[in-house]
């Protein structure tokens, strides 16, 4: 059975299925295949966990659920997702006054059945929530169109043969929210990249933006391509087929890849003062993190300079540990990367050498 | 070249990676396990008696705290507990004028632990040596010029320091030779294109000092370009430094780094995946994950301090992990955030390269190489 794609609307569903046993007489089902076991409660909560268990035992791997504010008042949403632990790893997100609970099944060691760690559901949800980039390309003006293809799911990009830039990428052949998230996020990495930078790098990219928190890792040591998710097979194979068929159409051959990103436009018109202002404000939310060990001192940030828009020279003032301060600094431009312009760099002051010595040279 | 050169030869690896012989911590790094250095290089103090043009700790500095013998005893029976193999005591400061020098050096060799030593050489006396020499896997002695008053303006000491140097090399390749042991003797010269006169008077000092080799290495310096390396001039030397090589003779080995000269500066990586497999610790006490992340203005990437905490505790942290994540990850790029040639350098080349397809690590065929653990 597919995965559900978009959320179903809680009310709407309980209104349907109450209407039906009123004129439906016969071959009475509910709206989805999946719920065919599944029979509305007049407690909310039994309601929902008896839906989320014949979803289940349909083999349904995610659902998406839509309660709207009038069905919020009458439980306590809380307790519903507290219900719902047992079933799988749950995100939910607030909109125009409801709430969409979102449900990823996951095996008795903690890992999804389907290979979806829970790590990245929330990311892969919200990518396959809104696929931009689910199509081919049949023509791109001058840009030379390559296309690489596993098991009739393709990875399309549009390549500016003079700067060998990927100018517009695309899949198709997938609905699944697993494999249509993880390539509807690469696309959206991949383009705008020389095509060097998105072969070498375009996975760890992806790997990193789709984890929950920047700082949550699947494994206890260092995450690299040989210790990610299988369910990364399918991006990492089509764009590496898609580098060669590159490579091979025009006969490529470049040299070490030294590409990295510059300073967005719209970060470099920031007027300093309101730089100034913006980076003031992530250090003030950043304390306000609960489970940090610095969060509530008080402490007080100095921004000594700002070289070319992104280098930070900051000093940070009041009573913490060097090992706080150490991970407040990470933090910080983790922080300022997410917030404000994804280059930014953050220093502490540069301390002179204190050798006696070594200093009589230096002076 | 006699048989005996060319056993040397191919057993010392002075211009290159011995990661591929670590290949059980390479597969274990590969499966996101937490893996112990291979190698640790440190110093046990952030001081030093010279004053040499290119030093690089004079970048390097960070909030000191003292390292007795308490604490590197604590420290190295925490290393060899995790599972570290060999420490050399280089790093950012003149171990040699700690008072813990000798006896970590004798404390580490017992643990198991393979010990080594770069240093101006200036205080090992032969009763020194005497001591130590015998622990030592290798001990390798900074010397950037073969002339005393060349030697005097390019390290910041007095001209008589050379001749005392010199001294003190021929007592360790004599105990060395009296005692029959294991120990490799080496010189080191950090070139700057502007010692290019002192390339040919230095192998021809080796030849008559007669230490195991020569190694002459490029200068490193910081992503400010603080020091003024000008990494282009490099070009101009490589024929004085190719007949510094032809110096070479049985037992004695002139190496020029070419890889890392002829690289200009510049690296192939933009992550750092080596500095899980050797470490770097200020002699300070400082943990950072390299030395050219030891000033205050990386603060970022400080992890620990070995004064005030246990080595294994630091180790076992999220912290560690934390950092040395980052440093695999998309948030670092190491042709923009670091300095030039770092000693992780070779490493990262063969990693990002096993990680890229380019590449693939497997176990080496042949002799083990000497010096094994500092990879």
């Amino acid at each position: 059975m597919p995965d559900f794609p978009h959320a179903i609307d809680y009310e709407q569903l309980v209104a349907d299925y109450n209407t039906s046993l009123n004129s439906v007489l016969r071959g009475f089902r509910p709206k989805y295949d999946f719920l065919e076991l599944w029979v509305p409660d007049s407690d909310p909560i039994r309601s929902v966990k008896n839906l989320v268990e014949s979803a289940r035992d349909q083999g349904q791997q995610s659902l998406s659920l839509y309660f709207s504010a009038a069905v919020l008042i009458q439980f306590d949403f809380a307790a519903l997702r507290e219900a719902l632990k047992p079933y799988g790893a749950l995100e939910d997100e607030s909109s125009a006054g409801g709430k969409t609970l979102y449900l990823n099944r996951k095996a008795a060691n903690g890992k999804s059945t389907d290979e979806i760690d829970p790590l990245y559901i929330a990311r892969i949800m919200k990518a396959f929530r809104s696929l931009a980039h689910q199509g081919s390309i049949l023509e791109d003006g001058d840009n030379l169109l390559i296309r690489s293809t596993k098991d009739g799911i393709s990875l399309f990009g549009a390549v500016h043969t003079a700067s060998h830039t990927i100018r517009r990428a695309r899949f198709s052949g997938t609905n699944k929210t697993v494999e249509a998230g993880l390539l509807e996020g690469l696309c959206e990495i991949i383009e705008g990249l020389p095509i060097q930078e998105a072969a070498d790098h375009g996975l760890i990219k992806l790997e990193h933006e789709f984890r929950l928190k920047p700082g949550e890792r699947g494994v206890k040591g260092i995450v690299n391509l040989f210790n990610y998710a299988p369910m990364f097979d399918l991006p990492r194979i089509l764009l590496r087929d898609l580098y060669e068929t590159y490579v091979k159409k025009t006969g490529y051959r470049p040299g070490d890849n030294f590409y990295h990103p510059s300073v967005s436009q719209k970060w470099k018109a920031v007027p300093d003062q309101e730089k100034a202002a913006a980076i003031s404000g992530v250090f003030a939310q950043l304390l306000q993190k609960k489970g940090t060990p610095y969060s509530g001192l008080p402490l007080e940030l100095h921004v000594m300079g700002i070289e070319l828009h992104h280098k930070l020279n900051i000093g940070i003032q009041g009573d913490v540990s060097p090992a706080a301060r150490a991970k407040l600094f990470m933090d910080f431009e983790t922080e300022l990367r997410q917030e404000l312009d994804p280059s930014m760099e953050v220093f502490s002051q540069n301390v002179k050498d204190h050798n006696a010595i070594r200093r009589l040279k230096v002076n | 070249m006699s048989s005996t050169m060319e056993d040397f030869s191919e057993k010392l690896i002075l211009d290159g990676t011995k990661i591929g012989w670590h290949i059980d911590r390479v597969k274990a790094w590969e499966r996101g396990e937490r893996i112990a250095p291979i190698t640790i290089d440190m110093a046990l103090t952030r001081a030093c008696n010279y004053a040499c043009h290119f030093c690089y700790a004079m970048l390097q500095e960070n909030d000191r705290e003292v390292i007795t013998k308490d604490v590197m005893f604590r420290f190295l029976e925490d290393a060899a507990e995790i599972g570290v193999k060999g420490i050399s005591f280089v790093s950012d400061g003149e171990s040699t004028i700690s008072p813990a020098f000798v006896d970590s050096i004798i404390k580490g060799s017992q643990l198991g632990i393979s010990m080594a030593v770069g240093t101006n050489g200036f205080v090992l006396t032969r009763s020194k040596l005497e001591q130590i020499l015998p622990h030592l896997t290798y001990l390798r002695v900074n010397i950037s010029a073969g002339e005393a008053h060349r030697y005097a303006e390019i390290m910041g000491v007095k001209e008589s320091w050379f001749h005392q140097i010199c001294q003190n090399i021929k007592d360790m390749v004599d105990i060395k030779k009296k005692n029959k042991l294991g120990v490799t003797i080496g010189l080191q010269m950090v070139l700057m294109p502007q010692y290019e006169d002192q390339i040919l008077p230095l192998a021809k000092l080796g030849k008559e000092l007669r230490p195991d080799y020569l190694v002459i290495k490029h200068c490193s310096d910081n992503e400010d370009g603080d020091l003024g390396v000008e990494y282009g001039k490099y070009k101009d030397l490589y024929d004085k430094l190719r007949e510094a090589e032809s110096y070479s003779d049985d037992g004695y080995q002139v190496t020029v780094k070419w890889s890392k000269i002829q690289a200009e500066g510049k690296r192939s990586y933009q992550r750092c995946f080596g500095a899980p497999f050797m470490i770097q610790m200020s002699g300070s006490g400082l943990i950072a994950p390299c030395g050219m992340l030891f000033n205050e203005k990386y603060k970022k990437f400080h992890i620990g301090n070995i004064v005030t905490d246990r080595f294994k505790d630091i180790f076992y942290s999220d912290r560690y992990w934390e950092v040395m994540n980052y440093l695999a990850s998309p948030e670092f790029n190491a042709q923009k955030m670091c300095g030039s040639l770092c000693l992780q350098h070779k490493v990262n080349e063969s990693l990002d390269n096993h990680i890229k397809g380019k590449l693939t690590l497997v176990q080496p065929s042949g002799k083990v190489p000497q010096h094994i653990n500092f990879v």
